[in-house]
């Protein structure tokens, strides 16, 4: 590789993205105060794990070990930053640094689950949640047949053909599987299907009108993105909650969320006791962004 | 009612475990190449979606995007929610994000277990079959700047207990082998193919297989990597004018700037940096030693970084990089310059939509690749199918029975016809009720070749159906589409050039009428006094097409 392509690949944005995420990890590693050994705060010992840290982010961005001379120059700008980053917190930097600050405040929240994890929920409980969250819930579902009379085939003669062809259908009900129609490269008949699908196959408005139909006659015409459709709904799936047994890790991951989420709030609640808090009157939404345009 | 199913002997061997299962299959949309809180640089561009909540995503629900702390909250919804999707956290410091979530012994194992617990909580194991989420996950290896990064997707929940990474495993070969000691030979049960994607991005090393290759070798390849990705965030692979070719509609959302016409030996002007290449390339080894390395079905995703699978729509996009390219003017700046579009979507046939029916359609690459929008394209090859095959009402089911679906080899040449017959099908993107899709322009064929008695290969791009000068505009100012189109394409098409003593494969190309890029959707969000020079310089094609790409069928002497 050549001194010139590696400046190229250097300026590449995606590698100046992974070296932001570098530099991000590498604070937050400080931060974490993971890094960086050394007995008092004047005093800085590279460890062997440090190292292997450097090399392991160098290979990151890099896709290889560094040479002799990068590793020198890694670590000695490792050191660097270490005396910088010391120097920032004896200085309090750290302190109004959103992202400095945002960080320590998941942190803190991890520490507190890791402290309260939430109970596992009992097989009531589980069942309880499935039927109030509203989540479970397989949609409506329709199986229906469908006769296709092609815009681009037919132009605006797709609807009078269809038509035509429904009253014919309504002369002689017992036809089974129409003849008749334009090919369709979905096929005639469709099994199960929710309103979604069918927009997604058949355009939003379609499935809409077919999803209004009772099912037994053939009707329509109804128009999709292709062209008219005579449709005959066979059956209809009323929408149901899943049985437990189908969605059980899925309920009590959900479950479990939901007890973090009270446990977390409720550590919030607890922590705010400790602490007077006064919040000052502050200019109107409005004025405030009338001020930043 | 049942009994009215066509029933069609090739697919009985496909237990129905969904009430929609389809023996000439669904389509479903997917999205296979998506990071979370879990990737080191998503964390690190401000993504706090994790796993769970990118499934949650792609089934409808809304997500957060990261915004500064002083800016209000962002969120994304999909307005088409997803058939399927895998995330695919790149296993490299796995467990280390999000910082202080795993606490225990061993992070990264911790870390890949919360991935497939959320893959099977997300995934619908009822009748229902709603949603179907693969455990997966980015394996980022790159040699010398050059990337060679390929997605793991596991077909069910026996998988290994470590994600492997590249600093385990540091070439795609060591992957492959340790992929079979871990999953394929264990006798667990556990199945796995490994996605290559970003070929542009290689400088000539993801399709660069060697004349040496063994035959042993190029099945392990194939058997390991039966699909690449042709289109995602990070630009177009499909092709690049100048390299083998002169093919004006490859040049389509390329990341690299180079004109490969002026500069050939630029590492980003290499064959094995492009999918339609690396075909060719596939072919040539196969006429040397019988056995093709490079047989790759087409798919696309999006990788986005904010956890957001699908999210591919250009007039709601808002970027895939968390902080970084948040804003129309980033995008179109220094954040632009990472990702280039909001990437694509793959779509494949299958029966039903669970696990070991998209995986088997992965297998055989019954799959095609879209960039970023639905519309429904079908490609068969076979000997016998009549000229008429569109008239009929069950051509699909003549077309599965009298030959083999996209990704398929082409039945053994019948010597009564003097050339395969492909049928081309589509069906335009219908969209959404606020804004429906574009009408279809033309289709096209692309066919490489070997000419037996040099060994090289050779490519060509037929017009099969539509009408590539229907004169359709659009707006640039409202992005607003014009003129004439079709709903729905299709045609019986016989390879007029063909000769059966040359090895080749054909895929279909299928083109939308045009409409804005991207760039020109993000210039047009931002005040005419303030947008960036490129929005009026003429450096970003600001009218595209939109367009999907098939699975080839190959053709074997």
């Amino acid at each position: 590789m050549t001194a010139h392509s590696i400046r190229r690949w250097f300026r590449e944005p995606a590698l100046q993205f992974l070296l932001i995420g570098a530099a991000i990890f590498a604070l937050h590693a400080l931060v974490r105060g993971q890094v960086s050994g050394g007995d008092s705060p004047r005093h800085i010992r590279v460890t062997r794990e440090d190292i292997r840290r450097l090399r392991d982010g160098h290979f990151a961005l890099m896709g290889r070990m560094p040479s002799q001379e990068e590793e020198q120059r890694i670590i000695e700008r490792y050191v660097d930053d270490e005396v910088l980053f010391r120097e920032a917190l004896a200085l309090g930097l750290d302190k109004g640094d959103s992202v400095v600050r945002g960080r320590l405040a998941q942190k803190m929240q991890f520490v507190s689950e890791d402290l309260n994890p939430p109970a596992e929920p009992t097989e009531s409980e589980l069942r309880e949640f499935l039927k109030s969250s509203g989540k479970y819930v397989q949609p409506r579902k329709m199986t229906f047949q469908q006769i296709f009379f092609s815009r681009d085939r037919r132009g605006v003669r797709a609807k009078s053909d269809a038509e035509a062809e429904l009253s014919k259908l309504k002369r002689d009900p017992s036809q089974g599987a129409p003849a008749s129609g334009d090919p369709f490269m979905l096929g005639k008949r469709f099994a199960d299907r929710s309103e979604t699908d069918l927009a997604g196959l058949f355009g939003p408005a379609f499935a809409k009108e077919v999803f209004a139909l009772p099912p037994g006659d053939w009707s329509g015409p109804i128009a999709s993105s292709y062209g008219m459709h005579l449709v005959r709904v066979e059956n209809i799936t009323p929408s149901a909650i899943s049985p437990l047994e189908a969605v059980r890790e899925r309920v009590r991951q959900d479950l479990l969320q939901v007890r973090r989420d009270e446990a977390n709030r409720a550590m919030l609640r607890k922590l705010h006791e400790k602490y007077r808090i006064e919040i000052e009157a502050a200019p109107t939404l409005k004025t405030a962004e009338a001020r930043r345009k | 009612m049942l009994l009215c199913l066509p029933l069609l002997s090739a697919n009985a061997d496909n237990n129905s475990r969904c009430t929609s299962f389809n023996p000439e299959r669904n389509l479903y949309f997917g999205d296979m190449h998506v990071h979370t809180s879990y990737s080191f640089d998503a964390f690190a561009f401000g993504t706090r979606t994790d796993p769970s909540g990118a499934y949650d995503f792609a089934q409808g629900a809304p997500a957060t995007l990261a915004s500064p702390p002083d800016d209000p909250p962002r969120t994304a919804q999909l307005a088409r929610p997803l058939d399927f999707a895998a995330v695919t956290d790149h296993s490299e410091y796995f467990g280390q994000y999000p910082p202080g979530m795993f606490t225990g012994d061993n992070p990264a194992r911790d870390a890949w277990a919360h991935e497939q617990m959320a893959a099977e909580a997300a995934n619908d194991t009822t009748p229902g079959c709603s949603f179907t989420a693969f455990i997966a996950y980015e394996w980022t290896g790159s040699y010398g700047g050059a990337w060679w990064h390929r997605n793991v997707i596991f077909r069910n929940a026996q998988v290994p207990d470590l994600a492997i990474s590249s600093w385990d495993m540091g070439t795609p070969q060591d992957l492959w082998a340790a992929l079979h000691a871990v999953c394929l030979d264990a006798g667990t049960g556990c199945d796995v193919i490994a996605i290559p994607h970003n070929p542009n991005f290689s400088n000539g090393l993801m399709f660069n297989v060697p004349d040496a290759i063994t035959p042993e070798q190029a099945n392990t390849r194939a058997a390991m990597e039966p699909l690449a990705e042709i289109h995602q965030a990070k630009g177009d692979s499909e092709c690049k004018i100048g390299v083998q070719n002169n093919d004006p509609l490859c040049d389509f959302y390329q990341k690299f700037p180079v004109d490969c016409m002026a500069s050939p030996a630029d590492p980003t002007c290499s064959p094995a940096n492009f999918i339609r290449n690396a075909l060719r390339r596939g072919i040539e080894l196969e006429e040397r030693i019988g056995v093709n390395p490079l047989k790759l079905g087409i798919i696309s995703d999006t990788d986005t970084h904010n956890g957001t699978p699908g999210d591919t729509d250009e007039a709601a996009y808002q970027g895939h990089l968390g902080l970084i390219d948040r804003s129309p003017a980033m995008r179109l700046t220094t954040g632009g310059d990472g990702y280039n579009n909001p990437g694509g979507l793959v779509a494949v046939w299958a029966q039903e939509n669970s696990r070991d029916s998209i995986f088997d359609a992965l297998r055989r690459r019954e799959t095609y690749g879209t960039s970023g929008y639905r519309p429904k394209l079908r490609f068969f090859g076979g000997w016998s199918y009549p000229d008429n095959l569109c008239d009929q009402a069950d051509l699909i089911t003549t077309a599965y029975q009298g030959g083999v679906p996209m990704g398929g080899n082409l039945p053994p040449l019948d010597p009564t016809a003097s050339s395969p017959a492909f049928l081309i099908t589509a069906l335009r993107d219908p969209g959404t009720a606020d804004r429906p899709g574009t009408p279809l322009q033309h289709a096209q064929i692309v066919k490489g070749w070997i000419d037996p008695a040099s060994g090289q290969s050779f490519e060509r791009v037929y017009e099969v159906a539509g009408d590539p000068g229907n004169g359709a505009t659009v707006d640039p100012t409202t992005c607003q589409t014009n003129g004439p189109g079709f709903d729905s394409l299709c045609a019986v098409w016989r390879d007029p050039d063909f000769d059966s003593s040359q090895r080749a494969f054909y895929y279909v190309r299928l083109l939308d009428n045009p409409t804005c890029s991207i760039y020109q959707y993000d210039c047009n969000r931002i005040a005419p006094d303030q947008q960036p020079a490129s929005c009026t310089d003429g450096s970003l094609q600001m009218i595209t097409q939109n367009r999907a790409w098939s699975s080839p069928i190959w053709y074997q002497p």
